[in-house]
């Protein structure tokens, strides 16, 4: 058995908090000129009120179509202008914006921010404009591509009865068509405050400089009461759920198993982490070894435990979610049977203690991964420290993740696999392929 | 629906700070391997990746060969077999990822910095050592069966395809994106070890290293693991170039709810006098979130979603392609829109405004791909395979800078003429070929088998 490697992950971060409430997280890096510049608000698709499906994601949209200074599209002509790039993202608990530019811009991205946490400046032509976006962007990415609802949206749908987490962020078609300028208005006035947001700069900036650019900008926007967050509670799970879907453009059958997970935070939470690395991360796991290698039902086998992130960047109830598509002649039941086995494998408290070992060095490399970006440089250290400002209080604990795997023993991947992983708490999706 | 009480006004900023990337330390081994690194990043991590050049068939029954081939390599090597390796690979925090594109096969991975010694180890039993086990011959078939059909299904894999035929034509390797069935069921494992052995060889392989490492435990490893890997015959393509085909090829998709856009033609290649200014060119067209395309067929008109245009490169030619997925019913006033951008920036030169905040995008954009490992081991890659000096970085900015409102124009006229460019539309045939026969812009509609 090789030894477990000792972490080193220190995510220095300072955090201030204006008067008006806006929380401020700053982390150093020059290593190279440029500076990340990111808003959380707390508020996503498990925010958004009955009959308004999609209404936080077309919010975010409307966020770049015009504030009290900047028209249309200007934030992000101003952006490209500097020599930045931007983005925004609604997830279930909250949405982002953010800007990478080269760090003499740094001034630039946190006023354009601070004008846009002022209010919007929008029209009715506006509003069209970007439902017709959003519609497209559900065309594009469900509605015109097979597996499109696959497994995300079916499984969510299924394993939850709070029609807070099972419904559509995307949105229905119907309730987008619905959605109103003073819709649009009500949601500002709830969730686009101070209180309900935290601004994060990450990169190469001087740290006394940037906090007084900040206080400058951001510190005479009204401070109201943070929203009332809303009940995301699940009744326990008390039997498996089996659902068939026919999806009419995928040419073959899929299948999803989806697991209702631990609360976050706890050790259950992390030791269901490393199972999901054992059954389905790496070339190692073993649902790999089985299903794709040694049977041949599939090409891969997917595990999620967040469809719009990853586990620490989202609230629970989630869902671990395992996903494959395979042949016609397997029966979905025999797939089912042999998941069922490698589960009970790690009910035993014999199993091979490397296994564990190569989770949390597999954990540990994917967490500096995270922090290396993705075409978006600091973003990503950005995401992991507003998460857990927003999620758990505190950003400075995004360092204690490594701490909360190591933790972790054999004993309680064992008692995870047992509750968790058990037929009882899970759903299970047959998709039955029907473009043929 | 604002309060703007209080907000200073918009801050005046400086120019963007100099910035020359460092470069990187290249070396040879005695059998010709090339390897290239540089430190960068604050993670403790080493990006390791290995690519091999390899020469793409002109026989069309080929197609996918390479991709077969790779998916066997990451079926076991003769020191390990597929488990131990992949075991041994997960014990060091990584997996060994092996690709392969019609001109090359890479080998990619990222582990904890202190495994590096180990990944290299792993890496190159893998590349020098592969098995070719007949136990998985047939389910590596199976698997490129379902791939297949997997691709078919997708309407951005049939634009292409649909695409890529009218330019290269059918019988050339570049223009089939997708093999015939009953071709992929000839491959055997006795083919890819021939692939491998004719392909694979120090000679055609560069090594690329970035991240975290020690430069002298980078040498000795490779040395160690790499110095005995045996040369070939070099790479070298006599394939032909791209030709600009005036066509419109229309694959039916009935019910669908858009029309999948592929939209372009041949244009230059990298290291030609115009590439930078068309690099410039394409992020004012459609190449950038704040491009004329974008801001009109996404931002005014709300017909698509994620329109985007890019130039791709190869060693024979280049390509310029405009793509989107728009509604159905206004696939044609789409393309109409995209017409006259690509007419405008044919006619007038863009403003010194325009031009300079586009500029300015581009230099931060090659700051940002300079800033991160992966993006830069990617613009180094890119560099060696179309035979660009390093020493074009360091004026890359500055050739930005030189760019003059004219230049675009001229290089529009040039390159982007409407009545060279292939068209090839995915969607509902019956709800939209009537339609586009009325274009006056395009060539008369061909229905794609």
């Amino acid at each position: 058995m090789t030894s477990t490697p000792s972490f080193a992950f220190d995510l220095p971060v300072t955090r201030h908090t204006l008067s008006n409430g806006l929380r401020v997280l700053l982390h150093h890096d020059n290593s190279s000129p440029v500076v990340c510049v990111s808003v959380y608000y707390h508020v996503g698709m498990r925010s958004e009120p009955r009959g308004r499906t999609g209404f936080a994601h077309l919010f975010e949209h409307l966020m770049f179509q015009g504030s009290g200074q900047m028209g249309k599209m200007e934030l992000v002509g101003q952006v490209q202008s500097v020599g930045g790039t931007l983005n925004g993202s609604t997830r279930f608990d909250f949405t982002n914006y953010w800007e990478v530019v080269p760090s003499h811009a740094l001034d630039l991205a946190l006023w354009m921010e601070a004008d846009r946490m002022r209010g919007l400046d929008i029209s009715e032509v506006e509003l069209e404009n970007q439902r017709d976006v959003v519609k497209n962007e559900i065309r594009v990415n469900v509605l015109n591509r097979p597996y499109g609802t696959f497994p995300w949206l079916d499984v969510q749908e299924r394993a939850f009865d709070n029609w807070q987490n099972s419904h559509n962020g995307y949105g229905d078609m119907v309730d987008l068509d619905s959605a109103t300028l003073e819709d649009a208005q009500d949601f500002f006035n709830r969730y686009y405050s101070p209180k309900n947001a935290v601004l994060c700069v990450a990169g190469d900036f001087d740290e006394v400089t940037a906090l007084q650019s900040i206080e400058s900008y951001f510190s005479d926007i009204p401070a109201m009461s943070p929203p009332e967050r809303p009940d995301i509670t699940e009744e326990p799970q008390l039997s498996e759920r089996v659902y068939s879907k026919v999806d009419p453009l995928a040419s073959r059958p899929a299948l999803a198993l989806a697991y209702r997970t631990p609360e976050r935070g706890s050790s259950d939470y992390y030791a269901l982490g490393l199972l999901n690395g054992i059954l389905t991360v790496g070339d190692d796991s073993l649902l790999r070894k089985e299903l794709v290698r040694k049977k041949g039902f599939t090409s891969s086998v997917s595990g999620s435990m967040n469809f719009l992130g990853h586990m620490h960047n989202a609230e629970t109830p989630l869902l671990l979610t395992l996903s494959l598509i395979h042949d016609d002649k397997v029966d979905p039941g025999s797939i089912i049977r042999e998941i069922d086995e490698i589960i009970l494998s790690l009910h035993a408290s014999s199993i091979d203690p490397d296994l564990l070992v190569r989770a949390k060095t597999k954990v540990r490399s994917g967490l500096y991964g995270l922090l290396s970006g993705s075409g978006y440089p600091r973003f990503g250290i950005s995401d992991l420290l507003c998460s857990f400002e927003l999620l758990e209080g505190d950003a400075s604990l995004a360092s204690s993740i490594p701490q909360r795997f190591d933790a972790i023993e054999i004993a309680d991947l064992n008692r995870v696999a047992k509750e968790y992983l058990a037929p009882s708490n899970r759903t299970v999706i047959k998709l039955e392929a029907g473009a043929k | 629906m604002t309060s703007n009480l209080g907000l200073p006004p918009k801050p005046t900023l400086g120019s963007i700070r100099p910035f020359t990337p460092n470069g990187r330390e290249r070396f040879s081994l005695d059998n010709g391997m090339q390897v290239s690194m540089f430190e960068l990043g604050s993670a403790p991590l080493v990006y390791l990746r290995l690519v091999i050049q390899t020469q793409p068939s002109a026989d069309a029954n080929l197609s996918w060969i390479e991709k077969y081939v790779a998916e066997y390599m990451g079926e076991g090597t003769t020191d390990l077999d597929a488990d131990l390796f992949a075991e041994a690979f997960a014990a060091i925090g990584g997996q060994l990822h092996i690709f392969a594109d019609d001109t090359s096969t890479n080998f990619s991975a990222t582990v904890p910095s202190e495994f590096m010694v180990e990944a290299l180890n792993l890496v190159s039993m893998a590349a020098l050592r592969p098995e070719f086990p007949e136990s998985e011959a047939e389910r590596l078939q199976t698997n490129l069966l379902r791939e297949l059909d997997l691709s078919k299904d997708q309407p951005q894999v049939n634009a292409a395809e649909g695409f890529r035929k009218a330019l290269y034509g059918s019988s050339h390797p570049f223009g089939r994106l997708l093999p015939r069935r009953e071709n992929l069921l000839d491959f055997t494992p006795e083919i890819a070890a021939s692939y491998s052995k004719a392909h694979h060889v120090s000679n055609r392989a560069h090594l690329y290293i970035s991240g975290q490492f020690d430069r002298s435990l980078v040498k000795g490893a490779v040395e160690k693991n790499f110095a005995s890997w045996v040369q070939g015959s070099s790479s070298s393509s006599s394939l032909s170039a791209a030709s600009p085909s005036h066509q419109t090829v229309l694959f039916d998709r009935p019910g669908a709810e858009q029309s999948t856009i592929y939209w372009g033609l041949p244009i230059s290649h990298p290291g030609d006098a115009s590439w930078i200014g068309l690099e410039v060119l394409n992020a004012l067209l459609g190449g950038s979130f704040h491009s004329r395309i974008t801001l009109n067929i996404r931002e005014d008109k709300g017909y698509t979603y994620s329109p985007r245009s890019m130039m791709t490169a190869r060693a024979e030619d280049g390509i310029w392609l405009q793509v989107a997925d728009v509604t159905t019913d206004v696939t044609a006033p789409a393309l109409s829109e995209i017409f006259k951008e690509i007419m405008s920036a044919r006619e007038a030169a863009p403003t010194t405004d325009e031009l300079e905040a586009i500029k300015q995008y581009m230099i931060g954009s090659f700051v940002r791909e300079m800033s991160e490992s992966g993006s830069r081991m990617g613009h180094f890659m890119f560099s060696d395979r179309h035979n660009l000096s390093d020493s074009e970085d360091a004026l890359y900015i500055d050739r930005v800078q030189g760019i003059l409102p004219e230049d675009l124009r001229m290089l529009a006229e040039q390159f982007i003429d409407p009545n060279r460019m292939t068209l090839s539309v995915v969607g509902d045939a019956q709800k939209i070929k009537d339609e586009l026969e009325k274009l006056e812009i395009l060539a008369s509609v061909e229905i794609a088998v």
